[in-house]
């Protein structure tokens, strides 16, 4: 990869096993990414890729009493989070790391008035008094884009529209100034004209403030707008990766394919059907061997049944194929 | 039969499915109103598929329903086959049921868990007192015509198979009486992308088999615009526009389905969002819509005459109908 700044978070084979009856359930299973300041990593893939446990994985915000294990390290400004004291990642999380979630009005507290939810990580990560924090908390609202902040401080999250609400949970994960924002599908909620504006507001903050952002999404018409990099994940781990504009290019894992196939298209001819992927993806009890992936895809030849393909590439592209596509076809699947 | 009220041009004579100026409208507290639709008309010709689309609040929902008689609205008419069905009683209304059926959103919640797969799809004939050998060779036809084994998952209960899977049940159940029209409220919006285009295939395949006219309501343009002859727009209760998809979507004449489609985002990090807001604020409160053009509020071309005046629905091209004052007309640039 190209060397930019150092980045801000960095994972190496992260590992989330939750404990099931069956077994362990691999969700997520040796992930490897990184973000650099300033720069958006888009995380696709579909339910129970993994996506929103490796985000949470982080953050350490899953129940302690749900992981059957877990593995590999998150370096987050030169401090290993995983393993780390509960005190140790309390402290980063709301301060130096933001969140967004999905659904604001979950995330607010509904009894709480706005004002107070956005002092109150102010206040007790940067010790900053009632009327400093009253002030930023102005500032906040402003650059979130909400009219009459003074107004809305006192309001309830139950006054506020859904795009509203959205908003001040960005300003909350902002309160702090982070490094990194981890964002998990924060406008699959909303609707798409109200999606459009938290989007640019998104990318406007992550420039302005130089901030490293992590989106979680299921949309890859909210990735293409959105990020600078890219990871498909399917079945706990990464198929692909890159520059967001070379995956959507020069696609090389055929699930990244199948996955952009399945769009409708604006030039598709009326009644045209669309490519789907054949089967469902595999339970993460009872992995299949190999690759992932295999016992849906059209390229997949014994080697692929057997051997786990490694995630390479060159120039920061890598993908987990042994055929990948743009090569020669493997002799089995020819038949 | 009596005369059209509406003076509007979009209604078509011999059309199977004819809505017109149908007002539904819910209590709010305080004795307010919801004006959830506020007089809309539309038609649906035997054989084509009209895509209804808005974001929440629209109306389009509650259209869906006042079609079904869930509940009746509370003014307009609805001609099946030129027959109003809100004039009809409860007995005729149930006997006109089986040629007017309908998907929900979540699959899982509009399927009883207590029943097998079998029991669920031949409920319908079941309620009509078909005979025992009737239903279970028609009960067979559907479920592989959806895609499903009846053999293997005849027994089964709807918690056992996935989202995709248990939608594929509901539309079973939805055909089995033989329908002419299908409404699809959201049918694949809770779906993953590879799952929505299997739905969305076999709904097209199903429509062709069965000679389906369809009412397909979503908030998903890309979706829509795949699997609509016809698409109409509603904000807040209105119609904004309808006409061929091609010409609603390639050439929009309401500012609003404009901004709708410019919101949308591509899957091509080629096309770039601008930084420049594609429409401000958020829908008004249905309780209290504003005068005129309810689209005035947001509308970037808006004039003190839409505040005045509602607009009427007019031809803009063949068969392309929009209800504004100052509609976008092929070539023109925006303001």
């Amino acid at each position: 990869m190209t060397a930019q700044s150092a980045p801000v978070l960095e994972m190496h084979e992260l590992r989330t096993w939750f404990a099931t009856p069956e077994g362990p359930l691999r969700a997520v299973d040796g992930v490897s990414l990184g973000v650099e300041p300033g720069r958006c990593l888009g995380v696709v893939g579909e339910s129970g890729s993994g996506k929103t446990v490796l985000l949470r994985s982080i953050v350490g915000l899953l129940p302690r009493r749900a992981i059957a294990s877990t593995g590999g390290t998150v370096c987050f400004e030169g401090l290993e989070l995983a393993g780390a004291p509960p005190a140790v990642i309390r402290d980063v999380r709301g301060r130096r790391i933001g969140m967004v979630f999905q659904d604001p009005m979950t995330s607010l507290n509904p009894v709480m008035r706005v004002g107070t939810q956005l002092t109150d990580g102010m206040r007790h990560h940067l010790g900053v008094g009632r009327q400093e924090a009253r002030r930023r908390a102005r500032a906040l609202l402003e650059a979130v884009g909400i009219p009459d902040p003074e107004r809305r401080l006192r309001d309830y999250p139950h006054q506020l529209s859904g795009g509203m609400r959205q908003r001040v949970t960005i300003a909350i994960a902002l309160a702090c100034d982070p490094s990194l924002l981890l964002a998990d599908e924060p406008t699959t909620a909303l609707d798409v004209t109200v999606q459009s504006q938290i989007l640019r507001l998104l990318g406007r903050l992550r420039r302005q403030r130089n901030m490293a952002v992590i989106l979680v999404t299921h949309d890859m018409g909210v990735v293409a707008g959105s990020t600078d990099d890219l990871a498909v994940m399917y079945a706990g781990k990464v198929v692909e990766q890159g520059p967001t504009a070379t995956v959507f290019s020069a696609t090389r894992h055929p699930y990244t394919r199948a996955l952009l196939e399945a769009i409708p298209r604006a030039d598709a001819r009326p009644g045209e059907r669309l490519a789907t992927i054949p089967g469902q993806p595999p339970s993460l009890v009872d992995p299949p061997s190999g690759c992932r992936f295999a016992p849906r895809c059209p390229r997949a030849a014994d080697r692929c049944r057997a051997e786990e393909p490694p995630l390479a590439g060159a120039d920061g592209h890598r993908f987990a194929c042994w055929f990948p596509l743009g090569d020669p076809e493997p002799p089995a699947a020819a038949t | 039969m009596t005369t059209a009220t509406v003076e509007d041009g979009p209604l078509r004579p011999g059309a199977l499915l004819r809505v017109e100026d149908v007002v539904v409208e819910f209590p709010a507290p305080g004795g307010r109103v919801v004006h959830a639709v506020s007089g809309v008309s539309f038609d649906v010709l035997e054989g084509e598929t009209l895509g209804l689309v808005g974001e929440s609040g629209s109306g389009k929902t509650s259209i869906g329903r006042a079609v079904m008689q869930l509940p009746p609205p509370r003014s307009g008419r609805v001609l099946l086959d030129g027959v109003d069905l809100t004039t009809l009683g409860r007995r005729q209304v149930r006997a006109v049921r089986p040629r007017l059926q309908m998907v929900f959103q979540d699959p899982l919640s509009s399927l009883n868990p207590r029943r097998s797969v079998r029991g669920v799809v031949g409920e319908p004939m079941r309620v009509w007192n078909r005979s025992r050998p009737d239903i279970d060779a028609r009960v067979d036809e559907l479920l592989s015509a959806v895609g499903l084994d009846p053999a293997a998952v005849g027994d089964r209960r709807p918690s056992q198979f996935s989202g995709g899977q248990c939608q594929r049940i509901s539309i079973a159940r939805a055909l089995v009486l033989e329908p002419q029209v299908l409404v699809c409220d959201e049918a694949v919006s809770s779906l993953d992308v590879s799952v929505r285009a299997q739905i969305l295939n076999l709904l097209l395949d199903l429509r062709e088999r069965y000679r389906l006219t369809m009412l397909f309501i979503a908030h998903d343009l890309s979706v829509v615009r795949h699997i609509s002859d016809r698409v109409a727009v509603m904000y807040l209760g209105k119609l904004c526009e309808i006409g061929p998809a091609a010409s609603v979507f390639g050439g929009p004449a309401h500012p609003y389905t404009a901004a709708l489609l410019e919101s949308v985002p591509v899957p091509d990090p080629s096309v770039r969002p601008s930084d420049e807001e594609v429409l401000d604020g958020e829908p008004p409160s249905p309780v209290d819509p504003p005068s005129g053009c309810r689209f005035r509020t947001r509308c970037p071309r808006a004039q003190p005459r839409c505040a005045e005046e509602e607009p009427i629905m007019r031809a803009v091209a063949p068969e392309q109908f929009v209800a504004c004052h100052f509609p976008l007309t092929a070539g023109a640039p925006r303001p």
